[in-house]
């Protein structure tokens, strides 16, 4: 769905050269929720903008929705970026305009009839949850409500992929959580190609199904999201990873040194989500389990984390522990 | 009664010069909102980091806009009086004022688009072009929509300033509440005329601002 080889963005500003991408090359498939992460600056804004080419790529070649883009001419570029939508950290609302007119307004550029329009945005505005609001004005909205409106007009023309500019960033946590859900359930009820640019760890492992590091312009890591969180490469993922799966060491320190128990730390790599495996441990060995720290994530492909428990257990029961849960697929170590 | 309080008033003329008042401002405030919007979408479109950027062009019009501004709009309509003759077929009355009304207000008004125009935000420009959008559409769906607010305070103050611009047209013999108050109130020495005329002026601007203030509000739904 996107192809981009040897991708590259240097903007000549008076006094230097910045090179915001640098040589990128990245396949992403179609149907696919592909995250971007990295800190302030690393380019991601811009590696998004060469997507549509809203930025002009000063080398490589970027193809999108089986268009090679740079080849268009202006009026099939304009064609083409009604399948590639995108949603904005700020929205971007028109404020002038209402809810209605605002979803209204891509249909009223690619030259959709009145009537048409109409029906189309209502399906939109059911889509998104915002029935009964569509006479209101952005200012009348609350954030993850505007970023509703903000997905409702990017989907008006039935793009085959969506770009996402730190969608999330500018909402609280829960209003974060509720719009991920209606990207992830847009992407399985219209298979839409989803690009996620972020910087926060919590959206990749919520929706992502791959994901690009980014450092300084480059993609530095590039994987499945579990495997990027089990076995980060760079210095820059672990710092990532640990933002969300790894316990803070003095607490377990402590926690170790106050246990009147053995302690056995359950490492977590995948785990198939909903399967009980800690109940299932402690039904078949018998053992009293008390679970003492822990940071515990959920990826679109299972759990990943760590888990330290106290174990009420004799020398057996430990060593049978260790084997059910190391054949479950939890790597499991005695502690003290 | 009011002939003690204004004996040398004729209220016929006064009446008469009040509309050519209106007139001038009417016709020369709708056609330099027209203008001065022209003129200050090409001053933002041509300027750096917009769609049309282009240094010459902008650099020409931006050049028109500070010199016909800067021109004392008294000078100015002397200047153009061969131009009005050929415009409007004379150089006498009301119409004739129109071309330095509008020669003058246009180019001051662009500024104020000018400014209206960069205070929209870019991100939603941007939007409109990750859309699709053409020129056309982003002018006539997003600038020009985002900006309303200031286009219209904008026209607010430039009609009033158009106004007082009516009144120096009385030069030219545009007549008008200006001229009025100069030839027969002050040349004539007839206080009464000039007060009239005054108060008459200050009318019209006073409903010119809350017209304004009323549709500028009636706009703004930030
Ligand atoms: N239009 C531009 N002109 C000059 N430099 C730019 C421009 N846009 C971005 N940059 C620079 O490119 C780098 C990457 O920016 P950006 O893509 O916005 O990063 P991110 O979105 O990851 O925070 C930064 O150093 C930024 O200053
Ligand atoms: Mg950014």
């Amino acid at each position: 769905m996107i192809r981009l080889k040897q991708l590259s963005k240097i903007f000549q500003t008076s006094n230097q050269e910045v090179t915001a991408v640098d040589d990128v090359d990245l396949h992403i498939e179609a149907g696919e929720i592909f995250g971007v992460i990295g800190y302030s600056g690393a380019g991601k804004s811009t590696l998004v903008r060469l997507l549509n080419l809203l930025e002009a790529p000063t080398a490589g070649t970027v193809e999108v929705a089986g268009y090679d883009m740079q080849a268009l001419d202006n009026s099939s570029l304009r064609e083409a970026r009604q399948e590639i939508s995108m949603i904005f950290q700020h929205f971007n609302l028109l404020w002038s305009r209402t809810v209605y007119s605002n979803i209204a307004l891509p249909l009223e550029i690619a030259g959709v009839p009145k009537s048409e329009r109409k029906k189309r945005v209502e399906e939109l505005i059911q889509l998104v949850g915002l029935a009964g609001r569509e006479q209101a004005y952005p200012s009348q909205l609350s954030g993850g409500q505007k970023q509703r409106v903000g997905i409702a007009r990017a989907l008006a023309n039935r793009p085959k992929v969506l770009l996402c500019d730190e969608a999330t960033s500018a909402l609280d946590p829960k209003t974060t959580d509720s719009i991920l859900d209606l990207l992830v359930d847009i992407n399985q009820k219209l298979g839409l190609t989803i690009v996620m640019i972020t910087h926060e760890m919590h959206v990749i492992r919520k929706i992502c199904h791959r994901v690009a590091v980014m450092e300084a312009g480059r993609v530095v890591e590039e994987g499945n999201v579990l495997q990027v969180f089990q076995q980060p490469e760079q210095e820059m993922t672990k710092e990532f990873v640990k933002q969300i799966a790894a316990p803070d060491e003095e607490a377990v320190q402590q926690v170790i040194e106050s246990a009147n128990a053995p302690v056995m730390k359950l490492t977590f790599t995948g785990t198939r989500a909903g399967e009980p495996v800690v109940s299932d441990w402690i039904r078949e060995v018998q053992v009293d389990v008390n679970i003492l720290h822990g940071k515990l994530t959920h990826t679109t492909e299972g759990s990943f984390g760590t888990l330290y428990v106290a174990v009420g257990a004799n020398e057996d029961q430990l060593s049978h522990s260790l084997s059910f849960l190391n054949g479950r697929g939890v790597f499991t170590e005695v502690m003290a | 009664m009011l002939e003690t309080i204004f004996p040398n008033v004729n209220w016929e003329t006064m009446w008469e010069a009040t509309l050519e008042t209106i007139y001038m401002t009417a016709i020369a405030g709708v056609l330099t909102f027209l203008f001065g919007i022209l003129l200050g979408l090409l001053l933002f479109l041509t300027s750096k980091g917009h769609l049309w950027e282009n240094k010459g062009v902008h650099s020409i019009i931006a050049a028109y806009v500070n010199i016909t501004r800067s021109i004392p709009f008294i000078i100015l309509i002397i200047l153009l009086i061969p131009l009005t003759g050929i415009i409007v077929g004379t150089i006498l009355g009301p119409s004739a004022a129109l071309p330095a009304l509008i020669v003058g207000a246009a180019p001051f008004y662009a500024r104020l688009v000018e400014i209206g125009l960069r205070e929209v935000d870019s991100g939603v420009i941007e939007a409109a072009q990750s859309m699709g959008a053409r020129h056309r559409d982003i002018i006539l769906k997003v600038l020009l929509p985002e900006s309303m607010p200031a286009l219209l305070s904008g026209i607010t103050v430039t009609s009033i300033a158009l106004v007082s611009y009516t009144a120096m047209a009385g030069v030219i013999g545009a007549g008008g509440l200006g001229d009025l108050a100069y030839r027969d109130g002050f040349q004539r020495n007839n206080l009464d005329i000039t007060v009239t005329a005054t108060v008459i002026i200050l009318l019209i601007v006073f409903v010119l601002q809350w017209m304004g203030d009323r549709l500028t509000y009636k706009f703004d739904k930030r």
